[in-house]
């Protein structure tokens, strides 16, 4: 057993595993679909670019190294495809919980009486979706800062609001 | 408030800190001409007055006369209970810092600081960027009375302020405005046979990567300034050698380049350490280092966010710990704000996880290692993957030779044990320890109440077979434990998020 010193039951601790993850938007796939297609899209334009303007002999390998990029392309859409999947986040009532990540699950747990403030911040291509990524800082300024991609614009509005009222709570008390 | 207000009027740096200011500027001139000034001095054949140096040194030029006015531009002062600097010359800056704020106030002298008795301020804002506040020079009276303000008006601040009190400091909160000093007790000092320990047990293979980093960077620039050509001489030397040839000179400039190294880390150490002490204060830990120049930096326990602590198998061997506290602090200064020991003994170690984490001793602690599969990872990233590339990149050079690489895989795969056999993390009900390393090993020590996120992250590998990292980040670096059992990566977690939610202590 873990922790048997400690008055308090493990198993009676909230579980962080057992709550309802809240899925990002599905347009956020388009968006992850767009972006691999693009830079997938470039790395092939600027080869095909480089090859005709030095006039490249076109051999085998020239074929095993399209086989390559077409490899590396249908696995980056699946990992894009993958990632909202996966993707999730869930509030509590002291904390926020975010899930993301293909190759490396990862769930991060940030408490709202530890973090600064938050943020929501726009790309253009998001921007065209109606999506929003919402970031929460922690003193320090490290890798501890969360962001939450994909979230539908009112949705992090909504978020952001709740916590910056729960920041503010917890300013106050002190 | 109480204690006397050392700055109520606008009040100007001291009249050396012109000499400091200028020196800035001519240091910047230095680093951007040296290539000119050495071929001046060695090549005065070359043509190299050219408009683009004539300009830059105009440019210089009117720095310097900018930083001249901006001294006498530069104000601050103390007013309801925040620290005002005034600046420019045709922008005014005004910069407010409230002084509960500060975090900390730092001096540092150089050898011109010591010899003027003025001293440079660094006073950091935790995480509020552009709001750092330096002052170049102040008479040491000046600066001292400005901390003790300060510090003064932080105890007061505190004293009225029920919910931060720390029990993490045992008798640290006198208000009373009657100590002049805030008393504080020597813990250490370094002396010279500690000094040389020291320098002897660092990473001297560090500093040898730093010349060669250095010489191949610079090289180029040197002889097109001198109209050298080193790689013709160096070819010439060599001659034809090829092959196994390269090998041997290598062989031979290997030691030489060592020791040389050797002899930089000892003295850059001994400098930087010089007269070391270690000082337990009201609030904290200070540190006074530094022959050439005297660095002085000071933590608040409230800040400090874990105490890592260090050694080397020299270390080991002289029975010294290298101790870090970093503190919370902006990205820019955290570096500079770690509270950092170079060596110590047990009981300053001791000293410093007492006050650090005053219950780590009568608590009780639960063991825990980390799952056997780390062997395999640690085998491959320090065995397996170096001796393929070394292989890789040598082939041409060595022939069939290079299968002396893989004569390291043993060594590496005993490693590999012994790092598995060496991590230990110990849980507590207030906080975890966790050691590691075999070559050098590290250790350090984390209240949970310090933590402020945390992360279980598990590669597709790990996943197949249930294990994850946690990783537990605080305000000033994280403490991350590999390789444990899903299950009980959850468990830590929600423990620890059980312990923030429910602890009212201030953490920073």
């Amino acid at each position: 057993m873990i922790f048997e010193n400690s008055q308090i039951q493990v198993s009676e601790l909230p579980n962080a595993e057992g709550v309802d993850f809240q899925r990002l938007a599905p347009a956020y796939r388009t968006v992850e679909f767009i972006a691999t297609g693009i830079l997938f899209s470039v790395l092939l334009f600027g080869w095909a670019m480089f090859s005709l303007l030095n006039q490249l002999p076109v051999v085998w390998p020239v074929w095993a190294a399209l086989g390559l990029w077409a490899v590396l392309f249908s696995f980056s859409m699946y990992l894009s495809w993958k990632r909202w999947e996966v993707a999730g986040y869930a509030l509590r009532e002291h904390d926020i919980i975010h899930k993301h990540g293909v190759l490396f699950r990862t769930v991060t747990t940030i408490p709202f009486n530890r973090m600064q403030h938050c943020e929501i911040s726009r790309g253009p291509v998001e921007s065209a979706f109606g999506l929003a990524t919402l970031r929460v800082f922690t003193a320090g300024g490290s890798s501890s800062d969360l962001s939450i991609e994909g979230l539908p614009v009112e949705e992090a509005q909504r978020i952001k609001e709740f916590i910056t009222q729960k920041i503010g709570e917890r300013k106050e008390e002190l | 408030m109480t204690g006397q207000n050392p700055f109520p009027q606008p009040t100007r740096q001291s009249s050396v800190a012109i000499i400091f200011i200028l020196g800035n500027v001519f240091r910047l001139l230095i680093r951007q001409l040296w290539i000119v000034i050495l071929v001046v001095l060695f090549n005065p054949k070359k043509q190299v007055f050219n408009s683009f140096t004539l300009f830059f040194i105009g440019l210089a030029g009117f720095g310097a006369i900018t930083s001249i006015i901006n001294y006498f531009n530069y104000f601050f002062y103390i007013r309801d209970g925040e620290l005002v600097m005034e600046k420019g010359v045709f922008r005014k800056i005004k910069v407010n810092v409230p002084l509960d704020r500060i975090q900390t106030v730092n001096f540092k002298q150089n050898v011109l600081h010591q010899a003027f008795n003025v001293v440079a301020v660094d006073i950091d804002t935790a995480g509020s960027t552009g709001n750092e506040f330096s002052l170049q020079a102040i008479t040491k009276d000046k600066a001292e009375a400005l901390r003790q303000f300060v510090d003064q008006f932080r105890i007061t601040e505190k004293a009225l302020d029920t919910q931060t009190e720390e029990p993490a400091e045992p008798g640290a909160i006198h208000p009373s405005p009657l100590t002049p000093h805030p008393s504080q007790t020597l813990l250490f000092q370094l002396s010279p046979l500690d000094l040389l320990k020291i320098g002897v047990s660092q990473n001297h293979l560090r500093t040898a990567g730093i010349i060669m980093a250095f010489f191949l960077g610079f090289a180029d620039d040197v002889e097109e300034a001198l109209d050298l050509n080193f790689s013709k001489k160096m070819e010439a030397w060599l001659g034809t050698a090829e092959g196994m040839d390269i090998l041997y000179y290598l062989l031979l400039g290997l030691p030489f380049l060592l020791i040389v190294s050797f002899l930089i880390t000892l003295v850059r150490t001994a400098l930087q350490h010089f007269d070391l002490k270690f000082w337990r204060t009201e609030r904290g830990f200070k540190i006074v280092s530094g022959l050439f120049t005297r660095q002085e930096v000071s933590a608040n326990l409230r800040k400090i966010q874990l105490v890592r602590w260090s050694s080397s198998p020299l270390m080991r061997l002289f029975n010294m710990v290298a101790v870090r506290m970093p503190q919370a602090a902006s990205v820019q200064v955290s570096r500079k704000l770690a509270v950092s020991l170079p060596g110590c003994y047990e009981p300053q170690l001791d000293a410093v996880r007492e006050a650090y984490f005053p219950e780590e001793k009568t608590l009780e602690h639960e063991e825990h290692g980390v799952d056997k599969r780390i062997i395999r990872r640690q085998f491959f990233l320090t065995g397996i993957l170096p001796v393929a590339l070394l292989m890789l990149v040598t082939r041409s050079l060595l022939g069939s030779s290079i299968w002396i690489w893989t004569l390291w895989l043993p060594a590496a795969f005993w490693l590999s044990v012994k790092f598995y056999q060496n991590w230990h993390w110990f849980v507590s009900e207030e906080g975890i320890r966790a050691t590691w390393g075999v070559v050098n090993r590290t250790s350090v020590l984390l209240q949970w109440y310090k933590v402020q996120a945390v992360t279980i992250r598990q590669s597709i590998f790990l996943r197949r077979v249930g294990l994850a990292h946690i990783v537990l980040y605080t305000a000033a670096g994280a403490v991350s434990v590999p390789y444990i059992p899903m299950v009980k990566a959850q468990a830590v977690r929600d423990f620890v998020l059980y312990k923030i939610e429910t602890d009212e202590r201030a953490w920073m």
